[in-house]
């Protein structure tokens, strides 16, 4: 017998281990690192005639139509991120030149400006529906979602599995396996989010079953999250 | 639609991996190594760069990079004169910019005449060269902390594996019935006498490791059926409970020929109490 755990279980030694629940991250626990490939560029959107200017002045700051704001990004899949700036997120689609502005609670697809072959994202519709899917966002931490309608969604939270809300939501899609889904959000009360969480905006990949996001909420900055599926049926 | 049938391919252990990481194009790095030779990396494109050791001239590679956190780069590239032979090389950094380390993990193939398929690892450790500082004289190092750590890693949406870290050498990989694991890995190593194998491990910095496997054990027993040795680079980070790595070997094609074998991956970790029978388990191939 030469396992080592055995011999100093048996003499009641403490073994620290390194794996752990990382309480301190909440929510935000599985968050990917940040990505600064867009540091130095300016994407200016064009969407209904109007320009929208992303300029990532660098790995902290981006100023957005010339007001600075602070923001986080993540790579979601080659060439497509999720940035968060402020209270408002941006979807940044290189591939497809596209990019997707939520400002304010308003949608806003647009085009990169000058771009060839461009193609805005557009409404999922009712693309969702039939989907049940938990995104594991940390350890024991995770949401439940069924896409029931086109602009309806029972959630839950862990671990209260049994306290399911229906909630309205909005699906874009990105194209190919990618669905940016916002879902307004009840009080949540003893579950793994925090009690004022207001919305959650996640851009979901169903092919490599990974998610990445954002949460909002009142009296709360907003957390940056990272989750993988488990698809519940 | 329910997404679950999205038309997605077979995902094994990458389905969970980061999008290659371009963001250190652009800039170039002198690595000043304990091993004696300076070492040059020029990343001169998203997933191009060049190398050169101890001033000889540069020479290109095409890389990969995934990131620890937000200032660590596992970066990796295949030695291009060694591709298509069978003594094929690859080259990994792990680059520590908050602290100016640097780990370098060079591995390679057909050293060993009797099994010509394992792997063979050499570590280096140092530091990165910046004009007007002093280069710091801690090192990433060799470490024993991971000891007694069991961690349950998620490598894709219905495959979970469970590490076992018990000596400095050897881990034990297992898993439990409910993990596609069961499916995609429980043949072949239904005929090893343990499920341990050959690790090192390094410390990056606190609460994230370099862990170094080696399916040496496997392929000294098996050679074949469908795995041969490969060398798995995770560098985990347990602050935030996931890793992302890379391997370097060789598999069983479907004719049954030996073909090289390299992929990213990625996985999300969770504390995990292990059954008595793993937890206690011998491992076969030591005395």
């Amino acid at each position: 017998m030469n396992a080592k755990n055995y011999v100093y279980d048996d003499g009641g030694v403490y073994i620290k281990t390194m794996a752990n629940t990382a309480e301190q991250y909440g929510i935000g626990q599985y968050r990917y690192p940040h990505n600064y490939e867009l540091v130095d560029r300016e994407i200016v959107a064009v969407a209904d005639g109007k320009e929208y200017s992303l300029d990532f002045k660098c790995k902290v700051n981006v100023l957005f139509n010339g007001k600075l704001v602070e923001y986080e990004c993540i790579k979601c899949a080659p060439e497509l991120y999720f940035v968060r700036f402020g209270f408002d997120v941006a979807v940044i689609d290189l591939k497809n030149s596209a990019v997707t502005l939520i400002v304010e609670g308003e949608y806003i697809m647009g085009t990169i400006k000058g771009a060839e072959n461009a193609k805005a994202h557009t409404c999922a519709g009712d693309e969702m529906v039939g989907t049940k899917v938990r995104w594991v966002l940390g350890c024991g931490r995770y949401v439940n979602q069924e896409f029931v309608s086109a602009d309806k969604i029972n959630a839950s939270w862990a671990p209260r599995d049994e306290k399911v809300a229906e909630n309205p939501y909005k699906a874009v899609k990105i194209g190919g396996p990618y669905y940016l889904v916002d879902m307004k959000s009840d009080i949540l009360k003893n579950v793994c989010a925090p009690f004022f969480t207001d919305h959650v905006i996640m851009l979901q990949d169903y092919d490599r079953c990974m998610a990445f996001g954002c949460v909002f909420g009142k009296g709360f900055d907003p957390i940056m999250i990272t989750g993988y599926a488990k698809f519940l049926d | 639609m329910n997404l679950k049938e999205y038309p997605r391919p077979f995902y094994a252990i990458n389905q969970f991996c980061q999008a290659h990481c371009g963001e250190l194009s652009g800039q170039s790095f002198t690595f000043v190594m304990d091993g004696g030779y300076d070492y040059e990396l020029k990343f001169t494109g998203e997933k191009t760069l060049t190398w050169s050791i101890d001033g000889a001239e540069p020479k290109e590679a095409v890389y990969e990079c995934v990131k620890g956190d937000d200032t660590t780069y596992l970066v990796d590239f295949d030695v291009v004169e060694t591709l298509n032979t069978d003594k094929r090389a690859n080259d990994l950094f792990v680059i520590d910019l908050a602290q100016r380390l640097v780990t370098r993990v060079y591995c390679h193939i057909g050293y060993n005449k009797r099994l010509p398929f394992l792997v063979k690892s050499d570590y280096d450790f140092g530091a990165i060269k910046v004009e007007g500082k002093e280069l710091p004289f801690r090192r990433h190092c060799y470490t024993s902390e991971l000891l007694g750590t069991n961690v349950e890693w998620h490598w894709n949406y219905e495959m979970w594996t469970h590490h076992k870290y018990y000596d400095s050498d050897y881990y034990t990989l297992t898993w439990p019935d409910d993990s596609a694991a069961v499916q995609n890995l429980g043949g072949p190593f239904e005929m090893l006498p343990s499920h341990d194998d050959v690790t090192k491990v390094i410390k990056i910095k606190d609460k994230m490791y370099l862990f170094c496997l080696t399916e040496e054990l496997m392929e000294r027993v098996l050679q074949g059926p469908v795995f041969r040795c490969n060398n798995m680079i995770f560098l985990q980070n347990y602050d935030r409970m996931y890793h992302a790595g890379r391997t370097f070997g060789s598999i069983t094609g479907e004719n049954g020929d030996v073909v090289p074998c390299r992929t990213l991956f990625g996985a999300f970790g969770n504390p995990i109490r292990l059954p008595d029978e793993v937890l206690y388990a011998d491992n076969a191939y030591t005395v």
